[in-house]
């Protein structure tokens, strides 16, 4: 099983390569001196068409992040899940769709969450393990990954949509995030020994 | 100078002017606002006892405590700073924490009374707390489209438009702009009803709260109120102190209202507290005021869980939210248990949990303004916070998991094994392992099941079925009403599947093995507390059983990952069984107390904490006038009558007017058919098994007498049954009144005994198959509550008594006679007055006061028919002293001796000594 599993992770991270973009988030002070992170999309040339989408500018984008509301507390749910149990509970799927990554940071929609967030309530800020967690659902887990999540119209948290794995010196890879599917072990009848029984 | 200090402190830290560079024009504008806005100087204070405590629960209260948390904010100040410190910054992230703690709690006080302020000016109309009976025609469209559902963007551009008319140059309550937002009249302006308002920062609880703490005035208690009324900068300081001495941790602000027109207050006060909770969520995150206050979190401060980190709590007697006798208020205030300082478990942590009603009943009569919750226990207020929020955020915390726990369990179980697939592997399990292991572990299963899912015990099966219906549930943050309903549905189909693998075992005697006995130890807490099992060991440490694995564990989280810790989800299938029950009883036990842990709402928790009698009053549970208009028989009887209609449970439900004091046996109303049984109830059965005579219950609870008749197959689970026995003595008063706040009990003793000898398995077979729920369950709780109420009762009896106090009279009472308050002025004091000879004096003092303005000095009264002697009761001639003039003032009043009946006559009939006659 670990075997076919190693195989998959080696055709998963081949088939997949970075997109030409880099993700960058930031603290800063605004002009009243108010501390609000900020956001900064670059594109290389063969992307640039993204940054143009964004911001009609070639090379680079920047924009606040937007508010998310309650998640400087322990509000929701899924930021428990997300900070505590990513690894367990969603997978990394295909290439994240570079359209809907624009729609929802022109939208204000997107916000992204690592072990440094300001809204990690669940662990130390830059915590490694929590870190290593997140950084397990990239192909490559020496990889440092930050979790996209959606806002809803009331700028609450409704979903992981996707992750941004970092290779420092290359481009980042944006991978769309799906819940695991488990399988249970079973017992044959009377056998004692242990088989996979997928489920139909 | 504290201001500067900060400045300085912060300044150093970050290494130059330019980190906290707008923070002197900060300071500049909340010192204004200090002095100009928001003073802080205790003025009234109304002392009750315990009826007329439980009277004033309906009326809206004009004092609040806002307790706040700043962990929220800390932590995210935390984070910044190593976000900072990562970027190469030199900053020191406690220091980081301390100051946004700082400004959260200046930023809470500040737009807080911003806020308020609108309100009390009519800059903001009120928004209806039932605003199904508001006259205005999109604000309850709104409110009623938005449901459950926080934050809701609708509600919040409604909100978005009321403000920015609020913000217009010279905008009041006739401005134009209101008919075009809504349908805003005059009188949903708060314009006139309040006089001003004040806030202080709490450092600790003292005589300054004595209204909490005595139910009546005496002279040593008027004595410490006017020391700590004269020294009580050591009590109180500005909310917008910024004294670094100041706990911002854990806060009490107190917020006062002073009322101008008490009518008026009392018909839209709730509105007031509802319109400021709501306005002050919106703002938080929708408008800059808090930049005055906060310079660099400003910004973030708006995603910051601010309900999260603050409550409100009413500082009295009277309420700050409507009381009402529905699960959502019983539940919110019952949070009052978790203020204590005694440090007991509360029944919020129960595993199956009781009713909050039940609760509610089972805690009996109490006493009231005996400082019950402990304020005084603690040497700062901040310490009586830090317990209060310790115990309600651990709960709050605890409650989360399990609900968030029980939710994903049932989400994968579904989506990963079908009932059908479990039944199969536990059945495999048991041909394998044939040992005292697997009996164990099956037993504990189908005891589990029996528990939770048998229709026909029903502990807890009826209560299950309901999760999906619950609203306390449906606003809780990442669930649906689908959800829910998956996880029952999916449940329903498993209990289905499993019991009658369970009931094989039985007839098959699988457990009946020589020298097998079961290891009580195994099972779930939850179990354990239903069967009396003990959840601790000797030691006092809680037992907590580890699912045996049979083979490989049987579910697992990643197959890549070792299988082993939590990467385990079910260690076999029958763990994963009694997980899915563990789940759903989970569920249920987190229901119960849902409304005051669980839900995200769009405005901060606000509940009536220093009142029990809040909801005792409101379900008409305690009657604070029975004592003068009722009978004890009445009261019984609204007793019975709560415990009826009060247990939803119930499958009965008496459909008739019930007047009483009429005697009504229960047995004849069942015989009569004015007893209606839920239409799935077999009747027959349920007559013949259940004679529930309510009739004794006018003066001792009933009887409640079901026949024994055991069903053998489930003789295995046999509770041997729980008898709820207990004698009672009513005592039949006449209340003997000296003083108005005394009650001396004459009469005889009456006893009455009376049991109820209950059999769970012979009340699951007299209900039908498919009863979904046997009053059993709802009988044994009300029998012990009413068992636990009227023992209480006999002790201690009231009718209503007020002290209204002015504090600065009591201080300056205090300190004209040397240090100590004269006992003739008790009474005065009480009713407001300032102190005079008598009471009568006080009343003529108090009516010239009023209507000249100047200060009374001295008053005479000289009776009229006999000039003689001292004036006592009746008419007199009243010679006052005023600093208006240097003669005396002469009015003729009518005065009983303790001032309730007063009378004087109008100015233009005054006359008196010449430099004060024709003045007024």
């Amino acid at each position: 099983m670990r075997l076919i599993y190693l195989v998959f992770t080696l055709v998963f991270s081949a088939s997949i390569s970075a997109q030409a973009l880099n993700l960058s988030a930031k603290l800063e002070q605004n002009e009243s001196g108010s501390y609000q992170r900020m956001l900064k999309l670059t594109c290389e040339s063969q992307e640039a068409q993204v940054c143009q989408q964004l911001c009609q500018h070639d090379s680079e984008c920047t924009g606040a992040e937007p508010l998310c509301l309650n998640c400087a507390g322990t509000t929701w749910g899924l930021l428990k899940t997300l900070f505590t149990d990513v690894e367990k509970v969603y997978e990394a799927g295909a290439k994240f769709s570079l359209a809907t990554l624009v729609e929802g940071l022109k939208a204000q929609k997107f916000v992204f969450l690592d072990s440094g967030s300001i809204y990690n309530y669940y662990g130390p800020s830059y915590s490694a393990t929590m870190q290593s967690k997140i950084n397990s659902l990239c192909p490559n887990s020496q990889q440092e990954a930050i979790m996209g999540v959606r806002l809803n119209a009331s700028r609450i948290p409704e979903k992981i949509e996707f992750l941004v794995c970092k290779t420092p010196g290359e481009s980042d890879l944006f991978l769309s995030i799906k819940e695991r599917i488990l399988k249970a072990q079973s017992l044959e009848p009377n056998s004692g020994t242990l088989t996979i029984k997928e489920k139909p | 100078m504290n201001a500067l200090k900060v400045i300085l402190i912060w300044g150093g830290l970050i290494g130059g002017a330019s980190a906290f560079a707008g923070e002197a024009t900060t300071l500049k504008m909340t010192n204004q606002l200090t002095q100009k806005g928001i003073p802080y100087e205790p003025q009234t204070m109304r002392i009750t006892n315990r009826a007329q405590c439980a009277i004033d629960s309906e009326f809206p209260t004009t004092s609040a405590f806002i307790v706040l948390d700043g962990y929220n904010a800390g932590k995210l100040a935390h984070n910044i700073a190593q976000n900072l410190v990562r970027d190469g910054k030199s900053v020191n992230a406690t220091e980081y924490a301390e100051k946004a703690m700082s400004d959260f709690r200046l930023a809470v006080a500040g737009l807080t009374s911003t806020i308020s302020d609108k309100l009390r000016t009519g800059k903001l109309p009120l928004l209806p707390a039932e605003y199904n009976k508001s006259q205005l025609q999109t604000y309850p469209k709104l409110a009623a489209q938005c449901g459950t559902k926080p934050y809701c963007p609708e509600l919040s551009q409604y909100l978005q438009k009321v403000w920015d008319a609020s913000e217009l140059p010279g905008v009041n309550r006739q401005a134009q702009v209101w008919s075009r937002i809504d349908n805003f009249q005059e009188k949903d302006f708060s314009w006139s009803m309040m006089s001003a308002s004040s806030c202080y920062y709490l450092k600790k609880f003292s005589p300054l709260q004595a209204h909490l703490h005595h139910s009546k005035a005496t002279a040593p208690q008027l004595e410490e109120l006017a020391r700590a009324y004269t020294n009580r900068g050591e009590y109180i300081a500005s909310c917008m102190d910024r004294s670094s001495a100041l706990d911002n941790r854990n806060v009490a602000l107190q917020l006062d209202f002073i009322v101008a027109e008490p009518d008026a207050w009392n018909k839209k006060g709730f509105d007031y507290w509802n319109s400021l909770r709501i306005y002050l969520s919106w703002a938080w995150r929708n408008t800059n005021i808090t930049r005055q206050y906060s310079t660099h979190f400003a910004e973030v401060f708006k995603s910051l869980a601010l309900e999260e980190s603050m409550m409100f709590l009413s500082n009295s007697c009277k309420s700050i939210t409507k009381p009402a006798c529905d699960s959502e208020g019983l539940s919110i205030n019952s949070i009052r248990e978790l203020a204590k300082s005694n440090g007991k478990a509360t029944e919020h942590s129960a595993q199956t949990p009781q009713s909050p009603e039940s609760n509610l009943i089972s805690r009996g009569a109490r006493g009231v303004n005996d400082d019950f919750l402990g304020t005084r226990s603690y040497d700062t207020a901040s310490d009586w916070v830090e317990n209060f929020r310790k115990n309600y955020v651990n709960h709050r915390g605890s409650m989360k998991n399990r609900f968030q726990s029980s939710l994903q369990m049932m989400k994968l179980i579904n989506q990963t094994l079908d009932p059908d697939q479990l039944n199969i592997t536990f059945q495999n399990l048991l041909v394998t392992h044939v040992n005292s292991n697997m009996r164990n572990e099956a037993y504990y299963f189908c005891t589990e099941l029996r528990l939770a899912g048998d229709k026909r015990i029903d502990f807890l099966r009826s209560d299950i079925d309901r999760i999906p219906q619950l609203k306390s549930l449906l606003s809780v943050a990442d669930v649906s009403n689908a959800d829910l309903e998956k996880a029952l549905n999916y449940f329903s189909r498993y209990v289905d599947k499993m019991m009658p693998l369970c009931e094989s075992l039985e007839t098959q005697k699988y457990w009946q093995e020589l020298d097998y006995t079961v290891d009580k130890s195994g099972f779930n807490v939850w179990a354990k507390e239903l069967l009396q099992i003990p959840v601790v060991d000797a030691s006092g440490q809680f037992i907590n059983p580890s699912a045996k694995v049979f083979g490989q564990p049987f579910l697992v989280w990643r197959q890549d990952m070792p299988a082993t810790g939590d990467n385990v989800i079910c260690a076999s299938s029958i763990d994963c069984g009694r997980k899915v029950i563990k789940a759903m009883v989970d569920l249920h036990a987190v229901s119960v107390y849902a409304d005051a842990f669980l839900p995200v709402s769009s405005e901060a928790v606000a509940a009536n904490v220093f009142n029990p009698y809040t909801e005792l009053k409101a379900c008409k549970i305690y009657d604070p006038w029975y004592q003068t208009k009722r009978t004890h028989k009445k009261f019984l009887v609204d007793l019975a009558n709560t415990a009826v209609f009060g247990f939803t449970a119930l499958p009965i439900f008496i459909d008739v007017n019930f007047s009483y004091p009429k005697v009504t046996s229960f047995k004849s109303l069942v015989q009569q058919g004015k007893i209606t049984y839920a239409p799935n109830v077999d009747k027959a059965k349920m007559e013949a098994a259940l004679v529930a005579d309510f009739g004794p219950l006018i003066g001792a609870p009933c009887a409640v007498s079901i026949a024994p008749t055991s069903n053998a197959a489930l003789k295995y689970y046999a509770f041997n049954g729980i008898s709820v026995n207990y004698c009672d003595s009513k005592t039949k008063n006449s209340g003997q009144v000296e003083k108005p706040d005394e009650i001396y009990n004459t009469g005889k003793t009456r006893s009455y005994c009376g049991g109820c000898s209950l059999n769970f398995i012979s009340v699951a077979s007299a209900g039908s198959g498919i009863i979904e729920s046997t009053p059993l369950k709802g009988f044994v709780y009300l029998f012990r509550a009413i068992y636990n109420f009227t023992t209480g009762m006999k002790d201690d009896v009231n009718i209503p008594k007020t002290y209204n106090l002015n504090l600065k009279y009591v201080a300056d009472t205090y300190k004209a006679n040397n240090g100590r308050i004269p006992e003739h002025c008790v009474e005065q004091l009480g009713a407001g007055l300032k102190c005079f000879k008598d009471m009568c004096s006080a009343r003529v003092a108090e009516h010239v006061e009023r209507i000249t303005g100047t200060q009374v000095q001295d008053v005479f009264l000289q009776s009229d028919r006999d000039t003689d002697v001292q004036f006592t009761s009746g008419s007199a001639r009243a010679w006052v002293k005023t600093n208006a003039c240097d003669g005396e003032l002469l009015l003729n009043i009518s005065c009983t001796h303790n001032g309730e009946k007063f009378f004087a006559t109008k100015p233009n009939s005054w006359s008196g000594t010449k430099s004060c006659r024709g003045k007024f």
